[in-house]
């Protein structure tokens, strides 16, 4: 399999002023993510999974170049795109993102058309009429009708606005797209078309996906392999059945375990066990950021901070005693 | 919008005469026509200190000028030095305040305390010191002004635009390849403008206070052109005798500012409705 | 189980600029004591509005209560003013919201917000009616009037007040309560502020907690342990819960039973294993199997086709007959009335037990 984006030890501090004197040497950060190794093989859908703090979010915008790293890598294509002399829209056309919130992703105040002609007219150098005609094409594959271009966000449901956000972000035939929450924020029978919709356009167009998303059921549905993160480090990556069926790192376990299945019978939310919060992401503990939490915790957890190991082909997971959860 | 509020549609067809009135007289000055009823710096066109009659509708003043004639004719200055200080004021606020937003960091700190520092300045007070720096006059009186009229339009931008920068649209913009300038352009000075322009129609009849104010002082017109603010200013003397002369003239600038700014009411109450 | 509160042909509408909108139409349901009723439904089906009803917080105006009833311990609480209605809000039926950030109040510490609840609840048991606690919020001295003003006393009582908060977030798992209750909610993290939520409304010791979308800002496994305390509270304190949210995973895993919503009715209300096992309205079972439980690769999404609809059109007749694949003649003439089809298993549709204008059951 070849791998369409990689990176190695990525590292994204953003400081945190003390005070208000902005010439202050600062000396805190708060490590987003703390130095992250991950691949996303071609054709797969890859689900980065994790709570709030866990640093996903920051990781896709790292990746996307929308804020530039503290340090690591960025391959993307087969080239490192964070050594500064990248273009952006040239990794633009091949790599776009659909955000979350359906309310915020489009400009209110231009029509859906024109928004979904923006990356076109940005990174393509089509013709207005080569832009027209891609237009109507985007909007013909997410299933809406060719008038609704003229309409301004307003007038547009939830359902319909993220559809629009699809489109515009499959419009310049991208390889890779970054699927940031994108269902979120809707209801579910939306959300199922919207999965659908992924699903179908993924096939037609070969394309690649970043799932970002803290629903599990969702990342279990959508994604060929996941990636846990916790306060900024992965801790657990494999193959999705692998890992849903049966979880190696304690938080992945209590994560999994604490999703809802919608099966009376299988009530598992009442059995879950887990303790504590996520820690602050400024002063986070020392060695094993999930020891204070972590059942099978011992006295090295606390100093030394594990490293990802394969612990079978193609399963990685980054704990001290992954042998007490085989 | 006019539905929903009296005032506003009051204000509206006050702010609109004046304006109209306004170009008007511009235009009529440009082609040289004379459209009042009596040269306005013609003396002796009546009895001097004449109440107001179906000759003089507005009566006469000390040297038998006839004062409708330069009520109207002095229009264009308070109407052009508003417009004027309001629409730079707002294109330089905008301006710098969204490039605030957006760069953030120092140089968003140097903006802003540049800002405050002019913010802080007297505004009458500097535009006197102005105006005796560059002499007087309705253009001079109208550059002190823009000096020091943008700031609050720069904090009204930069509270607009650190809203609209967390916006996604903003960033899916980034990731059609547009910069930093293109996206100001394209998304944000439109977010923007609403807000701004709400505050600027209600600041327009600030302004022409303010620059009545100037006039008043002496600092604008050069006698005998006729100027709403220089005109209370003059006839402030008669006001026993003929009281029409310093009160017609500062009834007209409290109709202007009280048009403008229900005008503005009008339009934030409408916009925010929506 | 006795019943605890029925709703009967709850209608309200609001006003809005489009017009009249309905957003309960003729809604009924009954909760048993120490149960747990799951409200399931999408955006504007009207639950939240089912909920405001229910402890009398409808804006109103633009809300309007046009017709109904909500019964609860003999007393019809649509018919009560807004001060009688006080006597039974926050003592009697208690309610938390999802956005535990905007529900307390950001200016005072979290022990003094609970030991307010807590002397409203010794005022109440002393025989103090509730509105003597606005001369207490007033001068915020958890006193309650009566007692002695001699400093002595006065300590005794705060003393005793802070040890009955401390003790209440204990239940709740707070962990380090001594100093929770000195700090503000804004230094707290979402879970915990859910919690203190949740102590508060409890402290009062009411017989129905509404809990509106209570876990829906909150992450997973925090979501997960503020539902396990939900559950063993509730059964601690003997209380029944009215638990309203769009998710029906939620619903299975803690609800004993299920009352499914669509736009502004009750399509459904049945007990949540036969809800699971055996939907019979149409839209339970397209909400059902648009829910993704598995991989891509073993199920099929089905989702429901359309959209809901607007309800500033009043809509003659069933409202999800035009997502239906089962829509008949009937289901626009009259809506279908909500009947018991099973054993305390109800529904609103033409294909089960109801018939145009009578009650006879099908086959």
């Amino acid at each position: 399999m070849e791998a369409i984006l990689e990176t190695v030890d990525l590292k994204k501090y953003f400081p945190v002023q003390r005070g208000i004197n902005p010439f202050s040497k600062t000396r805190k950060f708060v490590r987003a993510v703390d130095g992250v190794n991950m691949i996303l093989w071609k054709g797969t859908t890859l689900a980065v999974v994790g709570e709030s703090g866990c640093g996903k979010t920051t990781l896709a915008r790292t990746i996307a170049l929308l804020t530039k790293p503290t340090s690591g890598d960025v391959i993307f294509n087969g080239k490192s795109i964070v050594d500064g002399k990248t273009d952006t829209r040239v990794v633009y056309r091949d790599l776009q993102i659909v955000f979350q919130d359906p309310e915020s992703s489009l400009d209110p105040n231009i029509t859906v058309g024109a928004s979904i002609g923006e990356p076109l007219f940005g990174l393509m150098k089509w013709s207005k009429e080569a832009v027209d005609k891609a237009i109507q094409k985007s909007l013909e594959v997410v299933g809406l009708p060719h008038d609704i271009a003229d309409r301004l966000p307003s007038q547009l449901s939830g359902g319909q606005k993220q559809r629009v956000a699809v489109a515009r972000a499959i419009g310049p035939q991208p390889k890779l797209v970054i699927l940031d929450e994108p269902t979120s924020a809707l209801d579910a029978s939306v959300q199922a078309q919207i999965l659908r919709l992924l699903l179908e356009l993924q096939k037609e167009f070969s394309l690649s996906y970043m799932l970002i998303t803290h629903n599990i059921a969702v990342a279990e549905y959508l994604s060929d392999f996941m990636l846990v993160m916790y306060s900024g480090d992965v801790v657990e990556y494999g193959q999705t059945e692998e890992i849903m069926a049966k979880p190696r790192h304690p938080y992945t376990i209590a994560l999994i375990s604490s999703a809802p299945i919608a099966n009376p019978w299988k009530r598992n939310l009442l059995q879950v066990d887990i303790r504590g919060e996520v820690p602050s992401a400024i002063n986070p503990p020392t060695g094993c950021k999930f020891h204070p939490r972590c059942p099978y915790a011992e006295s090295i957890c606390s100093q030394e901070r594990p490293k990802l190991r394969e612990i079978s082909p193609g399963r990685l997971v980054s704990c001290h005693f992954v042998e007490k959860t085989a | 919008m006019f539905r929903r509020s009296k005032e506003a549609l009051i204000g509206g067809i006050i702010a609109l005469g004046i304006l109209l009135m306004a170009a008007v007289v511009t235009v009529a000055g440009i082609l040289g026509v004379r459209i009042t009823p009596y040269d306005p710096i013609q003396q002796d066109v009546g009895p001097p200190l004449a109440p107001p009659s179906l000759l003089h509708l507005m009566g006469t003043d000390n040297l038998g000028r006839d004062l409708l004639s330069r009520i109207i004719v002095a229009t264009p200055n308070d109407v052009a030095v508003s417009l004027a200080v309001v629409g730079v004021a707002l294109a330089v606020g905008a301006v710098i305040g969204s490039v605030a937003a957006f760069q953030g960091g120092l140089l968003d700190e140097a903006l802003m305390r540049f800002t405050d520092v002019v913010f802080a300045l007297p505004a009458l007070v500097l535009a006197m010191a102005i105006g005796v720096t560059l002499g007087p006059g309705v253009t001079n009186m109208m550059i002190a002004l823009m000096i020091i009229w943008w700031p609050p339009y720069t904090r009204l931008a930069r509270g607009e635009a650190l809203r609209v920068a967390h916006q996604n649209y903003i960033e899916a913009a980034r990731l059609s390849g547009m910069g930093t300038a293109r996206i100001l352009f394209k998304h944000v000075f439109r977010s923007i403008l609403v807000t701004l322009l709400v505050y600027a129609t209600l600041d327009i009849g600030t302004v022409i206070l303010v620059y009545s104010g100037l006039s008043y002082l002496g600092l604008s017109v050069k006698p005998p052109q006729p100027d709403w603010g220089e005109m209370v200013s003059s006839y402030q003397d008669y006001l026993i005798v003929a009281p029409w002369l310093p009160v017609i003239p500062g009834f007209i600038i409290a109709l202007g500012v009280i048009g403008f700014s229900l005008l503005g009411d009008g339009i934030r109450d409408a916009l925010e409705a929506r | 189980m006795a019943q605890l509160i029925t709703v009967r042909d709850l209608t309200v509408n609001y006003e809005s600029r489009g017009g009249a909108v309905t957003a309960l139409d003729r809604v009924s349901l009954d909760i048993k004591e120490n149960e747990l009723l799951g409200v399931v439904g999408e955006s504007g089906c009207g639950k939240s509005t089912l909920a405001l009803a229910m402890i009398g917080l409808l804006p109103i105006p633009p809300a309007r209560v046009q017709n109904g009833t909500i019964e609860f311990k003999g007393t019809d609480l649509v018919q009560l003013g807004p001060t009688r209605m006080r006597e039974y809000r926050g003592t009697q039926i208690a309610m938390i919201f999802q956005e535990p950030l905007s529900s307390l109040n950001p200016v005072y510490k979290i022990g003094d917000q609970i030991a307010e609840a807590i002397t409203i609840k010794r005022m109440r048991e002393d025989g103090h009616s509730t509105v003597d606690s606005e001369i207490m919020q007033k001068t915020h001295k958890v006193v309650p009037p009566g007692v002695s003003k001699l400093p002595r006393a006065k300590r005794k009582i705060n003393a005793e007040i802070k040890e009955e908060a401390i003790a209440s977030l204990k239940l709740v798992r707070i962990p380090d309560p001594d100093q929770v209750i000195d700090r503000y909610p804004f230094e707290l993290s979402g879970g915990m502020r859910q919690r203190a939520m949740i102590a508060m409304a409890l402290s009062q010791e009411p017989v129905l907690l509404i809990a509106d979308e209570p876990t829906t800002a909150l992450d997973v496994t925090t979501q997960a342990q503020v539902l396990k305390l939900m559950k063993e509270l509730m059964n601690k304190v003997k209380t029944s819960v009215l638990l309203i949210t769009h998710d029906l995973a939620v619903a299975c895993q803690v609800a004993d039973r299920v009352a499914v919503m669509y736009a502004g009715d009750i399509v459904e209300t049945s007990n949540v294993y036969d809800l699971f096992s055996k939907p019979l309205h149409p839209y339970t079972q397209g909400l059902l199997s648009c829910l993704p439980t598995g991989s891509k690769r073993k199920i099929t999404l089905k989702p429901i086709p359309g959209s809901v609809p607007d309800l500033r059109t009043p809509i003659i007749g069933c409202k999800y007959e035009s997502r239906c694949a089962y829509a008949m003649k009937s289901c626009s003439e009259k809506k279908p009335s909500l009947i018991e089809v099973e054993a305390d298993h109800k529904v609103s549709c033409y294909l089960h037990g109801e018939t145009n204008g009578s009650n006879t059951r099908n086959s």
